[in-house]
């Protein structure tokens, strides 16, 4: 290393850990009290003396003789400052060029300075630059930090040392000082300290690693808790590899001399540095007390005859100065002489640890004695030791991409156990010095794995082919009414009682049911029965992560496994084995992947297989839904885009199948080929078969019922009470309302039926599934679906199917975008899906709950009420079933409005045809529809009644009256607007594009105002402002009243409206009038959705005012930000809005347009929420779509429980109130959350906030420390000229009184 | 910056400069403060003092006032003279201005009378 090179290093240092902390500090941070020592040597000078203090600091010893003259000369502008306030005489400079004439001072003082110096030859040179301007007989006095101090031991010479203030310099209790610590460390080992001029900068970056760091510091505690019995070779392995990787590549970035390798290479031979260490160690449990400013560790820093090398052992660096660190050191020393012998013959694992502790030991040993080696030496073993670190550093990854156990794929999760254990076996291997023969084997070894792997997943489902069908049929009829039925006892209760469920979650209430049904299913023998609970809840992350990955399968798999080792293992037998009901609640994610691994082979098989059978035909949708399903998600989280128009596509015909398939099964393949065709023929066909032939898909489902009939029967048969038959139905209701796949549903169910009927053909022969198909009771069914379990092996696709549709609830809420995916098959779930791909996941999941709800009204409160009970998550799932009702369709109100009924006589008749199989059965089932058929019609009619109330008592209502004022002072509001503009404009400099885009928007809106008249887009944009008006004060007046609010709306919105309207673009006064038409023919529904629309109509006038005021005036920053969320939710709902309306017109060139002009509008109202942002500094960016996305739901669930409060029950509504009541908490919360999140967010950004926000920065000197002698030892050595008068220790230091002396050279 | 402390400043540890003194002075704004005058301390300092170079100075920022362009003899008991020289040495403060190396033309700027005589790293 060049002398260049090390001199910039020290003056890095210097400047990063001296220069600049000292410029950040105050003058508190100064030590006030002078030495005596120092003092009297002030004083002792005589009178007239010129006396310059080199590193003055704040001036202390300035003024300690009168008779003296006192230049001060200090480095930091800041503290100079602070010395020239005091009168004092200060200089600027730099010890190293000390800017006096040669010989002209009588005395020089140097207090604590040439300890801030990183290198000897530095400091060697600040001692001549102090003698040089000495004068003859001149006197000087230096003091520096001793090595050796009373209250902290060092061990190196270079330390960083925390600096909060003089007084918690002591205090043990340093909270920021640990992970400063870390920080500091780290950032020294990628060479990022050369450029963190500014510890803000390097604190920023110190927020990232804390974790990590904890993490770490909980290892290392654990280690040396136990450190005699221990066994977390695993930990020690991580952790040792993560402090390996990164101090390798920060060592490659700063450092030419990997020095840890050589310590690495030396692990095996350096006894003497053992013992070095062991003397070392044992003060190390001293310092417990003084654990957190213990200083940070800088190893060879100044070799003084090797090299300038800045170095940290690895153990150092982790934890330089945590006491844990010094455990394992110690205990590594401790057992050094074992773990060699031992290494061997003992247990791998125990081997591990303790080559683990060896090589740190051996680290911190070498680094300790570094000045001991030679640099030439060092240098000799880094090249192997280089290799060695590639090698180490490619080890990790190999066993994240290993896979070396035979690759069975049937048993995954026992090969992945294997894995498991080949890693570990890897790890420790890794000590030993295993190695190139044994890697390459491993490393051909995964390689083929992984071949086999991807080609046994072709295998595997080609083999499977036969079985599918019957596995499908079986596996996700059994599985899907088994679940069902718990779905429904589930719902039950919670309807009964409610408070029951309350404090269970709905998710553990899935769990619990998923593990009977595992328990009960459970075919795999390979899979322990009592993972079951575990497995799942260890899944649960595992499986978020894993819809991110659109890679295969394995690999996401693989990495879960090494991030999470444990949890990683369990969730992938779990996984792989779909059995357990734990799997299958995830599966839908991981299907994303299997269908993108082998779409292609299943669906034409599946076509090929049921091309003779029509019922058959109806299979293709299964795996295309799943397809769908899959490719929808992921794009939602930015798969790649070609399966998107795909996906969307076969999500359209789905449904166009489902409703066709009863009348002609060949139809289905023609409309799966049509897939491919544009979206508006989709959209025409779904919307003929929506309006027209909806209740036709019932009659068929009726017909087709059968099947199902059969299969509920078979399945859960038995109890064959009404209840038990309707909660089958039910279950699907409760579905549909957390997940929205209500028609979806029945088609697979339809499918499945169909399946059945063709395993029954082809299984009939099967004693089993005879059985099984008679046994009515409920274990029977448990019964047989292990008798399934002999096919079991194929059972995966199907309960796939399952997962999608059951569980979609659950990962909904991970996930929003999987609403969406699950629900392709309704079809307002197509207009959703059309509108979230635009949207992108805005508005999922709205529109889906459409249709269905009028269908379930009472069910879905229910459910609602259930839901209200359940997590949060849960909740905002089912807060979309309320709002649903908006969303309806008026003109297909009525439709829907029949459908209920036909629904009900559907079901009726559904389940009258199991009359056949239980006559019971039949009569419970047909009393059960005929009371779900009363109870609509008295909710209806009920409605109704509220509805009309509301209208006539609504107009009275204050909102009304300061509607109405504010349409008057619509020119008033425009006008301010425009100043708005102005303002926003000068405000919002920064963001130009931002600006632009609001200028526009608000011209728009402007011109609206003003003219009345919209282009669409404008009308779009305002539209969707005025939604969030529209809310936002729909949301207020429920929570003043929470019924009159939709009636209010309506009633006060449509004179407005109508009145706007007329001046208004073709399209939306058709939808206008059709609104108003529908509002006034139809009823409860058709109101509600009529003042939606109208309240997006008229949304303008009272956007307009509200945002002009507050912008102006800026008064509360809250209410914009809910203005502002309430847009995004707008925007949802508006979208969908315009898509019902599209849809019930039949245009879908229109929804094109609509769409992408929402898309628009929406992006505007994101560019104005963050204008407003900008404005308000209230609120941050409109980034964060998910607490969008929570505050949507709240909206809508707010109306959604204001207009579901007309259900019949007391109890219900009280529970809605509660409900309503939780969203408006609910709001508060999210409005504080979000302030919250963009706090962070922007401090993030700033270091200034971060500072507010993390608290204390604590600042790190640099310091040399100097052993006994040291100091003196450089004079004599370097200094000639000065003679040592007396030598002693003060104050932590050691001090030096020299006198400057003629020396004679001959 | 006090003319005594200006009469110790050199540039000599920058590279290429021999001497570095005196540094001169481009003041562009002096001030006055009163120092109480003692002089048996003014006569030790005047030891040390590069007269040549306090006289240059004190010219230098138009503050010489009858200050001897020699040293006086026996300036220890010539308590006039040291009053000056005490006025020249302790009196006057450069508060803002500049020294200049006077072999380099180097400049040090004097800020709130505090020479920054820190060099870059190319000037060492």
């Amino acid at each position: 290393m060049s002398s260049k090179e090390k001199t910039a290093r020290s003056v890095a240092l210097e400047q990063t850990y001296v220069h600049d902390v000292y410029e950040q500090l105050d003058a508190e941070g100064l030590h006030n009290e002078p030495w005596p020592k120092v003092e009297q040597f002030i004083d002792e000078l005589e009178p007239g003396s010129i006396v310059c203090d080199i590193g003055c600091g704040n001036g202390k010893y300035l003024d300690i003789n009168k008779s003296i003259f006192n230049i001060g000369a200090e480095r930091s502008f800041k503290l100079s400052n602070i010395a020239r306030e005091k009168q004092n005489e200060v200089i600027i400079l730099d010890n190293l060029s000390l800017p006096f004439r040669d010989e002209s001072l009588d005395a020089v003082i140097s207090i604590a300075v040439i300890h801030h110096f990183a290198s000897t030859e530095r400091r060697v040179c600040a001692l001549q630059e102090l003698s040089r301007v000495l004068r003859i007989g001149g006197k000087l006095i230096i003091s520096a930090w001793a090595m050796e101090q009373s209250h902290r031991k060092f061990e190196t010479q270079d330390v960083l040392v925390p600096w909060h203030l003089p007084k918690q310099i002591k205090n043990p209790d340093f909270p920021i000082s640990k992970d400063v610590f870390d920080y500091d460390v780290l950032s020294i080992y990628n060479g990022s300290y050369y450029n963190a001029k500014e510890e803000s900068n390097t604190n920023f970056k110190s927020q990232k690693e804390i974790n990590k760091k904890r993490n770490k510091f909980r290892k290392r505690k654990s280690l040396s808790t136990d450190s005699d019995s221990l066994t977390g070779s695993e930990t020690c392995y991580s952790f040792i590899r993560r402090a390996l990787q990164k101090l390798s590549g920060g060592r490659r970035l700063a450092m030419n001399r990997p020095w840890f390798l050589e310590n690495w290479s030396n692990c095996t031979k350096t006894n003497n540095q053992k013992k070095y260490m062991d003397t070392d160690v044992c003060d190390c449990y001293d310092c417990i007390e003084n654990i957190k400013d213990l200083p940070i560790e800088l190893r060879r820093i100044d070799d003084f005859d090797v090299q300038l090398d800045i170095k940290f052992n690895s153990a150092s660096t982790t934890t330089m100065s945590s006491f844990n660190d010094v455990s394992i050191r110690s205990k590594s020393v401790s057992n050094l002489r074992l773990s060699e012998t031992e290494c061997r013959s003992v247990s791998k694992q125990s081997s591990m640890d303790e080559d683990v502790k060896s090589t740190k030991s051996e680290d911190v040993s070498i680094a300790s004695t570094n000045s001991l080696k030679k640099p030439k030496l060092v240098k000799q073993k880094k090249s192997i030791c280089e290799d060695e670190m590639d090698e180490l550093l490619d080890e990790p990854k190999d066993m994240t991409s290993s896979n070396n156990s035979p690759p069975e794929y049937k048993v995954l999760h026992e090969k992945y156990h294997q894995k498991q254990r080949k890693s570990v076996l890897k790890q420790r291997s890794l000590n030993e010095e295993l190695m190139s023969t044994d890697r390459l084997k491993e490393k051909e070894q995964l390689k083929r794995n992984i071949q086999k792997q991807a080609s046994l997943n072709e295998e595997y489902i080609t083999q499977r082919h036969v079985f599918d069908s019957i596995k499908d049929s079986i596996f996700t009829s059994k599985g899907f009414h088994f679940i069902k039925m718990e779905f429904t006892n589930k719902i039950k209760n919670s309807t009964t009682n409610i408070e029951k469920v309350a404090g269970s979650s709905l998710k553990n209430g899935f769990v619990r049911i998923f593990q009977n049904w595992k328990n009960s299913d459970l075919i795999s023998p390979t899979i322990p029965e009592n993972e079951s609970m575990d497995t799942f809840r260890k899944k649960l992350p595992y499986i978020e992560e894993k819809p991110n990955e659109n890679t295969e399968r394995r690999s996401s798999k693989e990495e879960s496994s090494d991030s999470s080792k444990d949890s990683s293992l369990q969730s992938d037998t779990s996984v792989d084995s779909e059995d357990s009901f734990a799997s299958v609640i995830y599966v839908p994610k991981s299907e994303n992947m299997s269908p993108i691994l082998s779409p292609g082979p299943i669906s034409p098989r599946w076509k090929t297989t049921t091309a003779g059978s029509s019922l058959f035909s109806s299979l293709p949708n299964s795996p295309k839904i799943k397809q769908s399903s899959c490719p929808t998600s992921p794009k939602f989280k930015q798969l790649p885009l070609s399966l998107y128009p795909l996906t969307k596509q076969m999500s359209n015909p789905k449904p166009a199948t489902d409703f066709h398939f009863c009348e002609k099964a060949d139809n289905e393949f023609s409309y799966k080929d049509v897939a491919p065709s544009t979206k508006r023929q989709l959209n025409k066909t779904l919307a003929q078969k929506y309006s027209v032939q909806q209740i036709p898909k019932f009659r068929r489902t009726v017909n087709n019922t059968p099947s199902m009939a059969n299969q509920a029967v078979e399945t859960k048969s038995s109890t064959s009470n009404s209840n038990n038959t309707t909660t089958i139905e039910i279950p699907i209701i409760t579905q549909t309302m957390c997940e929205s796949p209500e028609p979806k549903e029945t088609p697979p169910v339809d499918s499945r039926n169909e399946r059945l009927k063709k395993i029954r053909e082809i299984l009939s022969k099967n004693p089993n599934f005879g059985s099984r198909t008679k046994d009515k009771s409920f274990p029977i069914v448990r019964r047989s679906s292990i008798t399934n379990g002999k096919v079991e092996a194929v059972a995966k696709p199907l309960p796939k199917l399952l997962n999608l549709e059951l569980f979609n609830p659950a990962v909904d809420d991970l996930d929003s975008d999987s609403s969406c995916i699950s629900s392709p098959d309704s079809i307002s779930d197509n207009f959703m899906a059309i509108n979230c791909e635009k949207q992108s996941t805005i508005g999922l999941p709205d529109a889906v709950y459409g249709p269905v709800y009028p269908m379930k009204k009472t069910l879905l409160e229910a459910a609602a009420d259930v839901a209200n009970s359940l997590d949060q998550t849960v909740q905002k799932v089912i807060k979309y079933s309320p709002k649903a009702k908006r969303k309806v369709d008026t003109n297909e109100v009525m439709s829907i409005l029949q459908r209920k009924y036909v629904d009900n006589e559907v079901l009726s008749e559904s389940f009258a045809w199991p009359e056949n199989w239980n006559e019971e059965c039949h009569k419970h089932l047909t009393e059960f529809a005929e009371q779900i058929s009363e109870k609509l019609l008295k909710q209806i009619d009920h409605y109704e009644e509220k509805n009309e109330a509301c209208n006539e008592s609504g107009y009275s209502d204050a909102y009304i009256a300061r509607l109405s004022e504010e349409l008057n002072d619509l020119t008033k509001i425009s006008s301010e607007i425009q100043k708005q503009n102005e303002y926003l404009n000068k405000l919002s400099s920064k963001d130009k594009k931002l600006m632009q885009k609001k200028e526009r928007q608000k011209k728009l809106l402007c011109d609206q105002c003003d003219k009345q008249q919209l282009g669409s887009t404008c009308k779009e944009s305002s539209r969707l402002e005025n939604c969030t008006c529209e809310n936002r004060s729909q949301s207020d007046i429920k929570f003043k009243s929470l019924k009159n609010v939709s009636s209010d709306n309506t009633a006060s919105t449509t004179p407005s409206t109508t009145s706007s309207s007329a001046t208004l673009v073709k399209d939306l006064e058709m939808k206008l009038n059709g609104h108003d038409n529908i509002s006034e023919l139809s009823s409860c529904s058709s109101n509600i959705n009529a003042s939606d629309s109208n309240g997006f109509e008229e949304d303008p006038i009272p956007l307009n005012s509200n945002r002009g005021p507050r912008k102006s005036l800026t008064k509360n920053g809250g209410k914009t930000c809910e203005n502002t969320n309430s847009g995004t939710k707008a925007l949802s709902t508006s979208s969908t809005f315009n898509k019902s309306t599209d849809s019930s017109d039949s245009i879908e060139s229109v929804i094109s347009n609509k769409t992408g002009q929402g898309k628009e509008s929406s992006e505007e109202t994101k560019s104005q929420r963050s204008l407003d942002f900008s404005l308000t500094s209230n609120e941050g960016s409109t980034a964060s779509l998910a607490s969008n996305m929570e505050w949507k739901n709240i909206k809508t669930t707010t109306p959604g429980g204001g207009t579901t409060s007309d259900s019949k029950k007391p109890r219900l509504q009280n529970t809605k109130k509660s409900f309503n009541n939780s969203s408006m908490d609910e709001l508060s919360e999210k409005l504080l959350a979000e302030h919250n999140n963009e706090k962070s967010s922007e401090s993030l950004d700033s270091i200034q906030s971060e500072k507010n926000s993390g608290g204390e920065i604590t600042f790190h000197r640099y310091y040399h420390v100097f052993r006994e002698g040291e100091l003196d030892n450089l004079i004599e050595k370097y200094v000639e000229n000065l003679h040592i008068i007396s030598s002693y220790y003060d104050h932590s230091s050691w001090c030096i009184i020299a006198e400057k002396v003629r020396v004679w050279t001959i | 910056m006090k003319l005594i402390t200006h009469n110790f400043l050199s540039s000599k540890c920058m590279k290429g400069v021999n001497v570095g003194f005196p540094l001169k002075i481009s003041a562009s704004d002096v001030k006055v403060t009163e120092v109480d005058f003692n002089p048996e301390f003014v006569a030790r300092i005047m030891q040390k003092i590069d007269y040549p170079a306090l006289y240059t100075a004190t010219e230098s920022i138009g503050h010489l006032e009858d200050l001897p362009k020699q040293m006086v003899e026996n300036y220890e008991n010539d308590e006039h003279f040291l009053k000056k020289v005490h006025h020249a040495l302790l009196q006057l403060e450069v508060i803002n201005g500049e020294l200049i190396c006077p072999e380099t033309g180097r400049k040090f700027p004097i800020t709130n009378g505090i020479p920054n005589m820190l060099l870059n790293e190319d000037e060492i």
